[in-house]
């Protein structure tokens, strides 16, 4: 029988049955500081080895560095925690977990990879499966090698159009959300091709991959082709992708065309969503370029291309963080940083940042934020206001102090 | 016995639930986050075995178990909503919290003292004038879950431990 793409990585990890729900063995299993606390205190009141050390990804994002006395301290906990735990993979400080677990060689497509944060579904990027999981879900995982759940029906995403220079892959992700908002198909494997004729960046496709938690997918995994190969190849990873039969039949079908100009996710959810040109009015405090969304090198490079040579709005603070280590050298490298910070942007240390809430970058009350993240909740990164939108977007609105159309600064 | 039933609307994302600032490991400060991102005085007034009414994509956003654990932290009776966000009804479950799925509509724009009729499959909140909202329980799986307080609990009850791949 014809498969999905998402039927077929389910059915070659399905180790058992319990009632309506498949058991699942995973390939992967990613840890952060902030959800991997609060397992510590269960872990070892349970008192049971870890199935399958190897698989486990420890990282550290979250609290990096802590910005108050008490997350220093639930991060020392975690830290303590992760360093007894013989045989894991330990990568505190190498940047937001999403991001080294797709930059690891040992990560790669047909995978089944779960972690302890809704963005895990980020690696979808791949085509593989990934989804998130509570820590108390994760916990359990640890001990017995599996997880469980019931197998979702799946939502065919076809990409098309021409994407242009100003089009990211956040676009396409602000654009599904305006379509079909959060409800439509929820908990959904979405299973997405990219026909478009100039086929998104991978940094781009980590990006949509990412908010397909905001569209209440269990699973936004791309189909692989030659962007992937290359992507793979780059990264010294020989594992096989796995397709879709192309009899496969799937549950919904949805085809998006690139929006003709970029587009912006306005508060109170990232489903409310408007074109950038009806927006120019809406004076900002913050740009924020970063977060497992929109901190890749293709969000730093369109900001430093964007901003190079010029300044930032008097009074705008432009906060950058690259999304990882890797992804911070390589923005030194090819000058990046240097035309951040000269044109007046605060760069910031790889780590979720203002994003979360959680750290340094956060806006007070009666303050607009555009950043390049994945939510803007009321309360999420502070008491403020935070649009969304892609890297393009946001540098090109630290340079005017408005929400601004990145093409007026581009060639 | 009656109770009182806190009434919220759709898409009650866990910032609003609890928001990030209030993360914490220790219970004394996390318990005081409850519904604070939505109503900062119900944060500082809910009554333990007090339970709350949600509408449709209730917990969506970020996974951080503190938001669900927050609903045992100060002895939250019931959560029901129209639906659940996944991660969320996954946590609630996890740890033990009741949570029912709402099947009717919502008579009430208000919260007010209700009483909770419980049976094996369905379940019902009446208020004194006889309006009610009628629950459906989780599956029997999660139930099992819930009833054996949460899945570290069931690991043995619940699942024969497959052998791996």
């Amino acid at each position: 029988m014809s498969q999905t793409l998402i039927e077929k990585i389910l059915s070659r990890h399905t180790i058992g049955k319990e009632g309506d729900h498949r058991l699942i063995s995973y390939d992967h299993l990613l840890l952060h500081d902030a959800t991997g606390a609060l397992l510590i205190e269960p872990f070892q009141k349970l008192g049971r080895p870890l199935a399958h050390p190897e698989r486990i990804l420890a990282a550290a994002d979250h609290f990096v560095p802590p910005a108050t006395a008490e997350r220093a301290e639930i991060l020392q906990q975690y830290l303590d925690f992760t360093k007894d735990l013989a045989g894991i993979r330990q990568k505190p400080f190498s940047g937001i977990c999403h991001q080294i677990l797709i930059e690891d060689p040992l990560v790669g497509p047909g995978q089944f990879i779960i972690g302890a944060d809704s963005h895990t579904i980020t690696a979808g990027g791949l085509g593989a499966l990934a989804c998130g999981l509570g820590s108390t879900d994760i916990l359990f995982s640890m001990v017995t090698g599996f997880t469980w759940l019931a197998t979702p029906p799946v939502v065919k995403i076809t990409l098309t159009g021409q994407t242009g220079p100003h089009i990211r892959g956040k676009d396409f992700a602000l654009e599904i959300l305006h379509q079909i908002g959060t409800t439509t198909y929820p908990d959904y494997g979405f299973e997405c091709f990219d026909a478009t004729a100039s086929k998104l960046s991978m940094d781009s496709r980590f990006s949509l991959a990412c908010m397909g938690a905001e569209m209440g997918a269990s699973f936004f995994t791309i189909v692989p082709d030659a962007i992937t190969a290359t992507f793979l190849q780059n990264k010294n990873c020989s594992i096989p992708p796995v397709y879709p039969d192309e009899t496969a039949h799937y549950d919904a079908q949805l085809s998006i065309a690139a929006p003709p100009e970029p587009l912006v996710s306005i508060p109170p959810a990232p489903w409310c969503v408007e074109k950038v040109s009806a927006l120019s009015h809406i004076p900002i405090h913050q740009a924020f370029v970063g977060s497992c969304t929109g901190g890749r090198l293709e969000d730093i490079a369109d900001t430093a291309s964007l901003i190079r040579g010029k300044r930032v709005a008097e009074h705008v603070r432009l906060v950058v963080i690259p999304a990882s280590n890797e992804v911070y050298l390589a923005a030194l490298e090819q000058g990046y940083i240097g035309d951040i910070i000269r044109a007046g942007g605060i760069v910031d240390a790889p780590s979720c940042g203002p994003c979360g809430g959680i750290d340094k970058g956060i806006i007070g009350k009666g303050q607009n934020m555009i950043a390049s993240s994945n939510r803007n909740f009321p309360g999420r990164t502070g008491p403020g206001d935070t649009y969304l939108a892609s890297a393009l977007v946001t540098a090109a609105s630290a340079l005017t102090g408005y929400i601004t159309d990145p093409r007026e600064f581009m060639a | 016995m009656t109770t009182f039933a806190y009434i919220v609307g759709d898409n009650i994302s866990t910032d609003l639930i609890h928001p990030p600032n209030f993360f914490s490991l220790d219970k004394t400060i996390r318990q005081q986050g409850l519904l604070y991102g939505y109503n900062q005085e119900w944060a500082r007034t809910i009554e333990p075995g007090s339970i709350i009414i949600g509408g449709e994509n209730f917990g969506c956003g970020s996974s951080r178990e503190v938001t669900a654990r927050v609903f045992a932290d100060r002895g939250i009776k019931l959560v029901c909503a129209k639906s659940f966000a996944r991660i969320f009804y996954r946590n609630m479950v996890n740890l033990g919290i009741p949570i029912c799925t709402i099947t009717s509509a919502i008579p009430w724009a208000e919260g007010r003292r209700v009483a909770l009729q419980e049976s094996q499959d369905s379940s019902c909140l009446t208020d004194e004038t006889g309006a009610y909202i009628l629950l459906k329980q989780p599956s029997i799986f999660a139930r099992t879950i819930i009833d054996n307080g949460g899945l570290l609990n069931s690991i043995d009850h619940l699942f024969q431990t497959p052998a791996d791949e």
